[in-house]
């Protein structure tokens, strides 16, 4: 069996990435694909504990956030598309119309 | 690549991705620390119980106790609310993806009243064609 | 036990170069397919990790919804100014 650490790592990796993302980006579409790539990692957390303790907890856990993670994006794909409608642009930083 | 969009467009590259990369950088740095230092204990030897993984998690999710099941937590209550988020979620997205008669605008963001004529007015006196006031045309 | 630290080892870099791809590519199609190169990576590390039905609804969930819808809103969205470098997808 692979360490736990280095599940860990990977998901710490992971997350660190889809971090940088939406640090770096303006486009919104990247902005969700960063999300999911933070909830991959939460995901892969879950299910290396899981295995890690012999307990189902992580892998149901794991599986809501999977269900949750579908709802949001296809949120997230209606407000880019209302973005993309309204502003002729999916560039997150040409919506200010709400900055105060 | 270098169009002037507000001179935001320019800076992509190579200024505005040096302290995000660096506070990833770090933040990885910070949690792999902690993950190589901390102490996890024994692992278990693998999932016990006769029932399948894939059942155990079906007796999880509504709260059935099996005996043979792997141990877990139950998942009903969680069950029963996520069922209400995803059922707020769909109403959600339908009203971003409905979009009214001859607006070109979405209900859900438009931005800002100013630049919708007057003939966007809701009528509030049933429609009906009055003489005082003044005239809503269109 | 090695196999499956070499595997392990595999499918990280696979995962970690994936996702470094994502957020990397100026190209947002790009950016969706390299998507989908990681999420089937992190199902194998479900797969590796005893979650068998987990790394099922991993695939169907998100390589059949998630990354459709983004490829709906990816061709939506999709400027029709190609010429000068489809700047406003970066």
């Amino acid at each position: 069996m692979v360490p736990i650490e280095y599940y860990l790592l990977l998901s710490a990796a992971v997350f660190c990435i889809g971090v940088f993302g939406i640090l770096t980006r303006r486009n919104a579409l990247l902005f969700l694909m960063s999300v999911e790539l933070l909830l991959n990692a939460a995901n892969i957390n879950l299910v290396a504990f899981s295995r890690f303790h012999g307990n189902l907890t992580g892998q149901t856990f794991s599986l809501f956030t999977l269900a949750l993670a579908a709802a949001e994006v296809a949120i997230g794909i209606g407000i880019v598309l209302v973005l993309y409608r309204n502003f002729d642009d999916v560039d997150v930083t040409e919506a200010t119309t709400m900055r105060w | 690549m270098s169009v002037d969009r507000g001179g935001r467009d320019a800076d992509v590259d190579d200024r505005s991705r040096k302290w995000p990369g660096v506070a990833a950088i770090a933040l990885f740095v910070v949690l792999a620390a902690v993950f190589v230092g901390a102490p996890f204990g024994d692992a278990a030897g693998g999932f016990e119980g006769d029932a399948g993984i894939t059942a155990s998690i079906g007796y999880s999710m509504f709260n059935i106790d099996a005996p043979d099941a792997i141990p877990s937590e139950g998942f009903l209550v969680s069950f029963i609310l996520i069922a209400v988020v995803l059922d707020a979620a769909l109403d959600g997205a339908v009203m971003l993806a409905t979009r009214e008669e001859e607006d070109e605008r979405s209900p859900g963001l438009a931005s800002d009243a100013t630049d919708r004529g007057p003939e966007r007015v809701p009528s509030t006196d049933g429609g009906r064609p009055v003489g005082d006031g003044e005239e809503v045309d269109d | 036990m090695v196999y499956e630290m070499l595997t392990f080892g595999l499918f990280a870099l696979v995962t970690i170069a994936s996702s470094l791809g994502v957020v990397l590519v100026r190209d947002v199609w790009h950016s969706a397919l390299l998507l989908g190169v990681a999420l089937l990576s992190v199902a194998v590390h479900y797969v590796m990790l005893q979650a068998e039905f987990l790394a099922a609804m991993q695939v169907l969930v998100y390589v059949g919804g998630v990354l459709i819808l983004i490829t709906f809103a990816v061709m939506l969205t999709r400027q029709a100014k190609t010429d000068e470098e489809e700047v406003t997808n970066v």
